[in-house]
């Protein structure tokens, strides 16, 4: 299928202890720096697409602060991953015609508010999550993904050897790119030594929990090779949901990455072997092994053994968050914008140390909720 | 963290809370497709139409997963880590994340599978559901 949409310009906002910005503003930043990249303006914006900024409306809020007035807005918030969604979203609005240049942008400032929570309403009272879930004690997201980690190991013979290699290989990129929070190696050893929070994962098998933000902008093809810079196209992209709390996940160890996974490479007419460069949301070390399952990278139950021997290191043969991820680069919260930016710069050829010879396809996708949500984004060098 | 979260019920599950005041683990069930459900809802999930009444469930299940928290989620737990909390599969075919009686020695992956039964533990003014391994029923007995 022919590309509809091109993706122009992206940007990250200040990243790790941001001390004297807010949201809005560190949205705003990256934001200008994106259109720029492109060599747009927000006067250009006509589609605004965010998430995770924790008000009641806040496309308002967020399109007031920037001063424009877009016909088309896009609040959709599942997760981690929704700003994959929000590409499809975006390509699918340019397609029809409600737009022609889209900002999707989030920014979020936990680490300054000591707060792992994005913000947002509080839970009613009458939800099953207050009643049956947080009233266990178990902490959330991190005790559901812990549960799908045990029941990986259970069912495949998954070990925190494995599990503690992704974090490795993380620590591994991050030292090759100058904005990541956490760049001295670590081993195998560390991981395992680290604290447990909810077995079996430790401390080192956790994202970080950093400010941290950017900007994406999306435009149609024809619009795009006008601009500025060489336009990476979206070839493809799929989503699924598949439930909100851990207990109601209709199998903790498939994910609803096997659906968008499936969709975005039928979608762009490729396979997985033909991926340069991926970028899988690492909100845990189990939700990387879940997604090359699932995404059809190896069989289920074989990412353990697909990770060993440095595989997914620098060099490693297969590269796989080349930023450090959310492991070791940077974690706002929601991550999955900032895959893809770092999608979008492997294909641009211009990351440094870190750089992929030769990558001319990207897999970005995000995992969202607990392990309630994914989307695949598949995207192509000029 | 959060703060203590407070246990409210709500029109969908106040027999299910009910049940637990008297020692009860207690269901809805589809009178049209028989299903059995959980969380409790308005309506049948299943078929979306029949009538849903209310059964004690055996208590029985195995144990779907499991983690030791050695971090809580809640103020409440904060002074009780570490804990272990399962997620729980019972006959009827639902699950439930509830906390378990196993030793935290014991609470490895390799405890999954293991059959359970539900147990009633007072706690501040109300009894909650936890599950313990089957064969120490008999022996409690």
């Amino acid at each position: 299928m022919t590309p509809v949409s091109a993706i122009v310009g992206v940007a990250e906002s200040e990243l790790g202890a941001v001390s004297d910005q807010h949201p809005l503003r560190m949205m705003a930043a990256a934001s200008i720096e994106a259109l720029d990249d492109a060599g747009l303006t927000l006067a250009d914006v006509d589609g605004l697409i965010t998430a995770g900024y924790p008000t009641v409306m806040p496309s308002l809020d967020l399109a007031q602060y920037l001063g424009i007035a877009p016909s088309y807005v896009d609040s959709t918030d599942i997760g981690g991953s929704s700003f994959e969604m929000h590409v499809a979203h975006a390509d699918a609005a340019i397609q029809a015609g409600l737009c022609e240049v889209a900002l999707i942008t989030y920014a979020s400032t936990q680490r300054q508010d000591r707060s792992r929570l994005a913000g947002g309403p509080a839970e009613p009272a009458f939800s099953y999550r207050s009643q049956f879930e947080m009233a266990t004690g178990m902490p959330s997201p991190i005790g559901a993904y812990a549960l799908a980690t045990a029941r990986h190991m259970y069912e495949f013979g998954t070990t925190s050897d494995q599990l503690a290699e992704v974090a490795v290989a993380a620590r591994a990129w991050a030292g090759l790119n100058p904005k990541a929070f956490k760049r001295d190696p670590i081993t195998v050893e560390d991981v395992l030594e680290s604290r447990p929070i909810c077995t079996p994962l430790h401390l080192l098998d956790c994202c970080l929990v950093t400010d941290g933000g950017g900007a994406v902008v999306v435009t149609s093809q024809k619009r795009a090779h006008d601009l500025r810079r060489e336009p990476v196209s979206v070839l493809g992209y799929g989503q699924q949901i598949t439930h909100a709390d851990v207990s109601q996940s209709p199998d903790l160890v498939r994910t609803g990455a096997a659906v968008s996974g499936k969709a975005a490479f039928a979608m762009a007419g490729l396979a997985p072997g033909d991926v340069d460069v991926a970028e899988i949301y690492d909100s845990f070390t189990i939700t990387v092994l879940l997604s090359l399952e699932d995404l059809g990278f190896c069989a289920k139950g074989e990412g353990g053994a697909f990770v060993e021997e440095g595989r997914i290191k620098p060099g490693g043969g297969f590269p796989l968050n080349t930023s450090g991820g959310g492991l070791s680069y940077c974690h706002p919260g929601m991550f999955g914008l900032l895959l893809l930016i770092e999608g979008v710069r492997q294909l641009r050829g211009e990351c440094g140390d870190r750089q992929v010879s030769e990558a001319e396809v990207a897999l970005c996708h995000g995992t969202g909720g607990v392990l309630s949500s994914s989307a695949t984004v598949l995207l192509g060098a000029s | 963290m959060t703060n203590t979260v407070p246990i409210t019920v709500d029109p969908d599950s106040e027999p299910f809370s009910a049940g637990l005041e008297q020692g009860e683990l207690r269901l809805q069930r589809c009178a049209g497709c028989q299903r059995f459900q959980f969380p409790p809802r308005g309506f049948c999930v299943g078929c979306h139409q029949g009538p849903l009444r209310w059964e004690r469930a055996s208590g029985a299940g195995k144990i779907y997963s499991l983690t030791v928290c050695y971090l809580a989620g809640t103020a409440e737990m904060s002074e009780s880590t570490p804990f272990v909390v399962g997620l729980v599969e019972l006959d009827e075919g639902v699950r439930i994340l509830a906390p378990l009686e196993l030793p935290v020695e014991a609470a490895e992956p390799a405890a999954i599978g293991t059959p359970v039964i539900a147990r009633f533990r007072a706690r501040d003014n109300r009894q909650e559901l936890v599950f313990a391994p089957a064969g120490e029923e008999a022996a409690d007995a």
